[in-house]
């Protein structure tokens, strides 16, 4: 093995033009495998999810008597839906053009930002529900009559003892909303989110 | 995708984009699925080409940035990154070059990370330090620094497989 890498490379290639390039089927009809268009296609799609979800379930509680219930779900949701177009629009313009190192850490700050604010978000969204649904069924019928065979009804009072026990509910989800959100994020992109730290990490030494 | 934009403005630089796609994927399935995605996004992201590189330059970018950001289709349920060795299928299967030179010189190259390829590519393509740091976005002199050291390393590579072969 005497020849050097570069001859190596040189003779391999020696027409550019002779190799030849794949068919292409349906190009204009593929669907992108790209990290950032996939991201791209999960918030469009769960965009939707949360748009019918919201509407679904403000009819369905209305029709079941909790249009209040039902309109603040709704109204959640349509939070949640504004939080994910402003993240869909800054995660447009990561520039799949700009040189690799802006490219790959753009994209990082995004997966960051877009993961921290989720958190933030569920650790509020899901306790928050919680406490609304606990509130309005200790409020109708069915919930009156289970608190009061549980002598949890005083003069007509719910006692403070079902408040403090869903607050206490109501803190436990806000932390497990977190920590699952994360493990859930790990566990459908953990690998990804992973070697784009390694690769990141691997150019800012070349810095 | 217009016919004319491929055959004008991909085409002729088709083997830069083949050259790079194989030293990241290991199947030819894998290689002509990457090929494709490179050209969709650069048909995507024509509008983008303002010429303040050469269009051989932003063709390498793009390249580069498909490859380092793909993901690849997995048969059970979690999408993944295209993992690293082994493009002996790809060698053998392939329909874009049959060079044993070549062959053992990509089986070299595919045991380094997917940084130093992407740097070995470019340098091999005949890039400058400069050239290499523009599209990468690194800096020219720890870019010639990285360079010889993946020489060496490529060296080592292809010295140990030659004495395997013997």
């Amino acid at each position: 093995m005497s020849k050097s890498i570069e001859s190596l490379w040189q003779n391999g290639f020696v027409d550019d033009m002779a190799l030849n390039a794949p068919k292409l089927n349906n190009l204009y009809k593929q669907e992108s495998q790209n990290l950032i268009d996939k991201f791209e296609s999960l918030f469009a799609a769960n965009h939707k999810g949360v748009i019918y979800g919201a509407i679904t379930i403000c009819i369905v509680l209305s029709i079941f008597g909790a249009p209040v219930l039902g309109g603040l779900i709704a109204l959640m949701l349509c939070g949640l839906i504004y939080i994910g177009k402003k993240q869909l629009k800054e995660l447009e313009k990561v520039d799949k053009t700009a040189n690799s190192f802006v490219y790959l850490q753009a994209f990082d700050i995004w997966l960051d930002n877009a993961i921290t604010q989720y958190t933030k978000i569920y650790r509020v969204f899901y306790p928050t529900l919680f406490a609304l649904c606990s509130v309005r069924f200790m409020y109708s019928e069915t919930g009156s009559g289970a608190l009061a065979e549980f002598n949890l009804i005083n003069d007509g009072q719910i006692s403070l003892l079902v408040y403090v026990a869903i607050c206490v509910i109501a803190i436990i989800i806000s932390m497990l909303a977190g920590v699952i959100y994360r493990a859930d994020v790990n566990l459908v992109y953990g690998h990804e989110i992973k070697k784009l730290k390694q690769l990141i990490a691997d150019m800012r030494e070349i810095q | 995708m217009g016919s004319d934009f491929y055959t004008g403005s991909i085409l002729p630089h088709a083997a830069i984009i083949i050259k790079i796609c194989r030293a990241y994927t290991n199947t030819q399935e894998d290689f002509e699925d990457y090929y494709q995605e490179v050209c969709l996004q650069i048909w995507r992201s024509r509008s983008r080409f303002n010429k303040q590189c050469s269009w051989t330059t932003w063709i390498y970018k793009i390249t580069l940035n498909v490859c380092l950001t793909y993901l690849k289709k997995q048969s059970n349920t979690s999408l993944r990154f295209t993992s690293d060795p082994l493009p002996e299928q790809l060698i053998e299967d392939s329909q874009v070059e049959h060079d044993d030179t070549v062959h053992s010189l990509y089986n070299a190259i595919h045991q380094l990370s997917e940084v130093d390829r992407a740097l070995i590519l470019l340098y091999l393509e005949q890039r400058t330090n400069i050239e290499i740091a523009e599209i990468l976005g690194l800096s020219a002199n720890n870019v010639g620094v990285r360079i010889a050291r993946i020489k060496r390393r490529l060296n080592k590579i292809l010295k140990l497989g030659a004495t395997n072969h013997e």
